[in-house]
């Protein structure tokens, strides 16, 4: 059977519009399971601006009366838990039955005709779809969506579902473009579905209508003799904007170029949502290209229209690059007391200085970059905030520290660093070059976990509300991408100092979990976990440490398990020892009994050296676990041979003492006792 | 409904959009006499959007932002511009049409011009409001700020209303096809000379922004502020809201001008906002409970203002 949805609303957000399909699927599949109907053969998802849709079909006629033997808790768990099972199943209490020590429910489950099930769902998805933000309106109670609703199609195999929300009742008809086609017309079928659409003038499915776009961009940006500035983000944003495309070309005074490439794209793109136009060497055109949500009579008055509005805010920018250039950057860092950082960590001055301080540190302790560069770098970086521009455009922050530092003269470098400093400002984006902008940018979010966690504001959840989880995965990103060898902990110390806290321990755990999340396609989860937990504070031995196990593990999986799995055992056996009270100190050669633990010692003696030198002179870790392997055998036979456990206590600690220095040996190379490891030794 | 001709000066433009809202049943209503940033500070929104009576109200607010003054200078902004605002409560189910016909009497249609709905959401930290909707665009230019407000003064709207805010300068430059503020034609005297809005405002313009900028005395702003706020919580302290409301207002300004004049630190900025929002909250608690006490007079349906009653009884004790 086929089903066609689609809810009828006011314009929706563009954000909003792609993620409630997500969310809409995996509801649909979900519900269907759990009504024992199977999920459809194929699932289309729709979105526009005044639609959420999907057409799925090949979905069963129903589902069969079933019996399901269902196990719960013990019998020993007693009658409370009884009654609670017998809740949870939905069956008397009297009903259930004994079997194994357990109680067991027999569900009958009434078969299902999809008819009847899909109203109920299609409600409950309704009312479910999580928004950013959503809104009551008159019709509503209690209820809830990103705008009004004002229809709502829900067709199966052509018959219509009677679903209802707010005043809306479910009927068989759609709407198309709002200007080009506003009369309702009957929904077409699944097949037809989006054929329908087009022909009054929607583009329903969103990969098409985004492909149209760029291909409207495209050819109004070859009118102008130039191509679109390549940018994905908006064309995204566009499509959530438009039911049916259709680009403009515009232009704008030569005289503006004059303005920073950047100001120019962001003024383009970041309000009026036009596209930039370029020449093929990537040189911003005098041009933009705006999309339509209509086919206008005559595209000369509203591209009249759109270069209005760019041509005065292009105004304002000159306006703000003229005014904002007669007041050197260094004259303004003074204005930044005058500035909060955050309500309990300061002025933006003071931020700087903290900054300047772990950006000085970071140079003593990495021997990167040049102190008197740094310096100057660290003062200027966020004394661009006081300009109009970035009043206007806070997303050109030190883009315009860069421009206006270059204007007064400051070395190239210096100018470069303050840019760099926010880099990278997302996931895609791209890292610092010069160690001076590296630095400055890693002091900064050093200065901004410890300060924000220092005031107990530290992410919960999925709320992060001051980026800190950006800000860490920065930090860890830009100290490996160049290489940075310091202690990491001892950096968080500093700025613990610099802020009067001691958050720097949570800070460290934050960090670690970032770096699981950072490491995560490079590893499986319990070798990250491994070898992070292996003591080293130095981020790039942290991720050495962590190749080598990976590609230990990798190479050859069957004999690493069993080396491992040896090592959990010793750490085992010597967590017991400490618990018991037991003195794993002192190890005597002359104590050895058994020829397998003198092989041991033997073994570990002439291992110990190269061990030692491997991991703290070389960070030859792969050398260390080569080591590692070559001695598995001994460790097995010790353990075959071997009853650590005398009942004699010198000659029990004696082993453990052996054990001990056996495990401390290799300890930096991982915390075995986090690897999931099958087989036991 | 045919499209008409776009209306060529100032004041035409403000005489359509007041048919056509009569024309809807909205009660005309005037600015308020006092100074306000935007038409939503005007009581007939903030506090009338409050309760479950209807209120259907269309005004002309001239608003005042000390802070956006540039001394005539410049052709896009104002210390003062003029918002055209209308509040429909309920909201009417089909208001975005109606709002798109308001466009089409002045002579902005969908057959000519790219006219958009794009999100915007609305929040006044200092009268404790938000509401969401949409910026409207004509041709990549917001026209109209379009709302539905879900609360104000801390207390959720119901019913919701919808407000509408033309930016009325704005409208008028692209109607008259000029880039300067200032030579918008206001009206055409009876022996054919233009009255522009050059020839209105341009003075007001310049001295309004010497004085937010320069010419204000920070330290008595200050004290008035303070006089202000006493005088708004002795008013609220005698349950009176409306009167209460208007020294509110009165410190709401004083805030924007010693903002413009750069004498409020960052640290003090928040406190302040804080201090206006609380008297704005008060004002409309007080407002609500003395609607309720009163019966709701305005509702027709009895049934729902007994209703209503019941639920804000806490309110009026």
């Amino acid at each position: 059977m086929d089903v066609v949805f689609e809810i009828g609303c006011e314009e929706l957000p563009a954000s909003f519009q792609k993620p409630a399909l997500e969310w809409m699927r995996e509801f649909f599949t979900g519900e269907m399971a759990k009504a024992g109907l199977g999920g459809p053969k194929q699932w289309s998802p729709f979105a526009t601006p005044r639609r959420l849709a999907f057409v799925a079909t090949g979905l069963p006629e129903g589902s069969t009366d079933a019996t399901d033997v269902v196990s719960g808790p013990p019998v020993t768990a007693g009658a409370k838990a009884k009654e609670g099972f017998a809740r949870k199943m939905r069956v008397s209490v009297e009903s259930l039955r004994e079997t194994d020590g357990r109680f067991v429910a027999t569900v009958q489950t009434k078969g299902m005709a999809t008819a009847d099930a899909l109203p109920g769902i299609l409600e409950k998805m309704i009312r479910g779809i999580p928004f950013k933000k959503s809104m009551r309106w008159d019709a509503l109670d209690g209820d809830a969506f990103a705008r009004p609703v004002h229809w709502i199609a829900a067709l199966l195999d052509g018959k219509p579902l009677a679903v209802k929300f707010a005043d809306v009742k479910s009927g068989g008809e759609t709407r198309g473009h709002r200007f080009l086609a506003p009369a309702a017309f009957a929904v077409p079928k699944a097949a037809k579905y989006l054929d329908g659409l087009r022909k009054a003038h929607v583009l329903a499915d969103w990969a098409e209508r985004k492909s149209r776009i760029a291909e409207e961009v495209a050819r109004a940006a070859r009118e102008g003799g130039g191509v679109a500035r390549p940018d994905d983000e908006l064309l995204e944003t566009v499509t959530g904007l438009v039911e049916e495309p259709y680009a403009v070309l515009g232009h704008f005074e030569k005289e503006f170029l004059e303005l920073p490439p950047e100001v120019l794209v962001s003024e383009m793109r970041g309000h009026q949502k036009y596209f930039a136009v370029q020449d093929a060497q990537g040189r911003l055109q005098p041009a933009f290209v705006a999309v339509s949500n209509t086919k206008v009579r005559d595209p000369a008055v509203s591209r009249k229209g759109y270069e209005r509005v760019l041509r005065a805010r292009l105004s304002d920018a000159r306006f703000f690059f003229d005014q904002d250039r007669k007041t050197p950057l260094h004259s303004r860092v003074e204005k930044l007391a005058r500035r909060t950082f955050m309500q309990g960590l300061g002025t933006e001055l003071e931020r700087v200085q903290r900054i300047r301080d772990l950006a000085l540190w970071l140079h003593g302790a990495t021997g990167k970059g040049q102190a008197a560069q740094i310096s100057e770098a660290a003062e200027l970086c966020k004394a661009d905030l006081t300009t109009g521009m970035v009043g206007e455009f806070p997303e050109l922050q030190g883009v315009m520290g860069r421009v206006y530092a270059l204007h007064d003269g400051v070395a190239p470098e210096v100018a470069d660093a303050i840019l760099e400093h926010y880099l990278p400002r997302g996931a895609e984006d791209r890292l610092p070059q010069t160690d001076a902008g590296a630095l400055l940018g890693m002091a900064d979010r050093l200065d901004q976990l410890v300060g924000i966690f220092g005031l107990g504001k530290e992410p919960t959840g999925t709320a992060d509300p001051y980026g800190l989880r950006r800000a860490a995965l920065g930090l860890l990103r830009v100290t490996l991408a160049r290489g940075y060898r310091f202690d990491m902990q001892e950096a968080l110390r500093h700025a613990d100092e610099l802020h009067g806290k001691s958050v720097g321990g949570k800070v460290w755990q934050f960090l670690l979990g970032r770096l699981e999340v950072l490491f995560r396609d490079r590893a499986q989860p319990d070798s990250i976990q491994a070898a992070l937990h292996s003591g080293a504070h130095d981020l790039v031995d942290l991720e050495k440490r962590l190749v080598a196990l990976q590609t230990v593990r990798e190479k050859s999986r069957a004999q690493f398990e069993a080396t491992a799995a040896a090592f959990k055992r010793i750490g085992n056996i010597l967590a017991q020892a400490r618990e018991k009270g037991f003195a794993a100190m002192g190890f005597s050669p002359d104590k050895l009994r058994e020829p397998a633990e003198r092989a041991l010692a033997e073994a570990l003696q002439k291992g110990r050296e190269r061990v030692q030198a491997a991991i703290s002179d070389k960070e030859d870790y792969l050398g260390a676990y080569a080591v590692l392997a070559e001695l598995r055998p001994v460790v097995d036979r010790f353990f075959d041979g071997v009853m650590v456990m005398d009942p004699d206590p010198s000659l029990r600690d004696n082993r453990l003492a052996l054990l001990r220095s056996l495990h401390e040996l290799f300890s930096p190379l991982a915390d075995f006792s986090r690897l999931q490891v099958e087989k036991s030794a | 409904m045919p499209p008409q001709i776009a209306p060529k000066d100032f004041q035409t433009l403000l005489l359509t959009l007041q048919n056509y809202w009569a024309e809807r049943g909205c009660a005309l209503l005037q600015g308020y006499d006092l100074e306000v940033g935007a038409g939503t500070m005007n009581p007939a929104t903030f506090l009338h959007v409050l309760g479950p009576e209807p209120w259907n109200v269309a005004y002309v607010e001239p608003s005042r932002r000390p802070a956006d003054g540039r001394f005539g200078e410049n052709p896009n902004r104002l210390h003062q511009h003029h918002q055209y605002q209308v509040i429909l409560k309920p909201s009417p189910k089909e208001v975005q049409e109606i709002y798109l016909g308001s466009l089409r009497a002045i002579g902005i249609t969908h057959e000519d011009h790219d006219l958009r709905f794009v999100e915007d959401d609305w929040e006044s930290p200092t009268l404790g409001a938000w509401g969401l909707g949409w910026e409207v665009w004509c041709d990549g230019m917001e026209v109209t700020q379009f709302t539905y407000f879900q609360q104000a003064g801390g207390f959720e709207c119901r019913p919701v209303s919808a407000e509408l805010t033309y930016g009325l300068e704005r409208i008028a430059m692209y109607l008259q096809d000029v880039d300067n503020i200032y030579d918008l034609v206001w009206t055409t005297y009876a022996d054919g000379t233009k009255l522009t809005y050059r020839d209105v405002f341009h003075q007001n313009e310049r001295e309004q922004s010497e004085y937010s900028f320069r010419a204000s005395d920070p330290d008595r702003l200050f004290r008035l502020f303070n006089e202000y706020e006493a005088e708004c919580r002795q008013l609220i302290e005698r349950k009176l809201p409306l009167p209460a409301y208007d020294y509110c207002l009165k410190c709401s300004h004083v805030f924007n001008l010693l903002d413009a004049r750069g004498a409020i630190s960052v640290t003090e900025r928040q406190g302040y906002i804080l201090r206006v929002r609380k008297l704005a909250q008060d004002c409309a608690r007080l407002y609500l409970a003395t609607r309720a006490r009163l019966g709701f007079p305005a509702l027709r349906d009895r049934a729902k203002a007994e209703q209503e009653m019941e639920r804000l009884k806490d309110l009026v004790k």
